[in-house]
């Protein structure tokens, strides 16, 4: 499918770029059809014709070029501001995963001295919850 | 000129947010009999984590607007 799609915008692009190329040919055209239909002006009508095609194809050529090196310019742009993205993104994710890193570095520590505190508690006595301390806990944020 | 009506990629590619962005730090369960030193200990180790999570998560934002121009 998007190579179908792909093909119909590179025919409309082309199109696009080399309209006064059809206004030329339909010149061009024009000045045969004076020369041979029209019997008195027709010479005159059809060089007029011809220089007008001429000078058409002319502006053609420079209008595509132009087009050629606008649409490069644009597809350059979005490739830069893409890139500089990517390297935004990189810079960003590596220091969120130092931060990270150093958080899950610090939790586990803190999960050890919790540990090592509630083992030395087991051996000394703690105070334990009554049961409506623990309801009453357990009410918070509730 | 045409090309000028090509469309312009201006949507910007964020980088994927952090393994804990947003997530909260459980709540522990309470029951009757724990050691109230010792659950104390643990929800303040909850609570510092959770600072830290939020920590980090306003660094990761404030590093998307530095590098990503987002304005005030």
């Amino acid at each position: 499918m998007f190579e179908i799609f792909s093909a119909v915008g590179g025919v409309l692009t082309f199109a696009a770029d080399h309209r006064f190329a059809v206004l030329a040919l339909a010149c061009a055209a024009g000045g045969f059809a004076a020369q041979t239909y029209i019997p008195v002006a027709g010479a005159t009508i059809a060089k007029g014709c011809f220089a007008a095609a001429i000078g058409l194809g002319c502006f053609d050529g420079g209008y595509s070029l132009r087009a050629r090196q606008d649409r490069s310019a644009e597809l350059r742009a979005q490739v830069n501001a893409l890139q500089e993205d990517i390297r935004s993104a990189n810079l960003v994710a590596e220091n969120a995963k130092a931060r990270s890193e150093t958080a899950e570095r610090r939790r586990d520590a803190d999960q050890r001295k919790v540990e090592d505190y509630a083992k030395m508690l087991a051996k000394r006595g703690d105070c334990p919850l009554s049961r409506d301390d623990a309801r009453r806990l357990r009410d918070l944020g509730r | 000129m045409l090309a000028g009506c090509a469309t312009s990629g201006d949507k910007r590619h964020l980088p994927p947010p952090p393994t804990a962005f947003g997530k909260p730090v459980p709540v522990r369960p309470i029951n009757p009999g724990d050691g109230a030193k010792a659950a104390l200990a643990a929800e303040r180790a909850d609570h510092v984590e959770a600072n830290r999570r939020l920590e980090n998560d306003g660094a990761f934002y404030a590093d998307i607007r530095k590098n990503f121009g987002a304005s005030e």
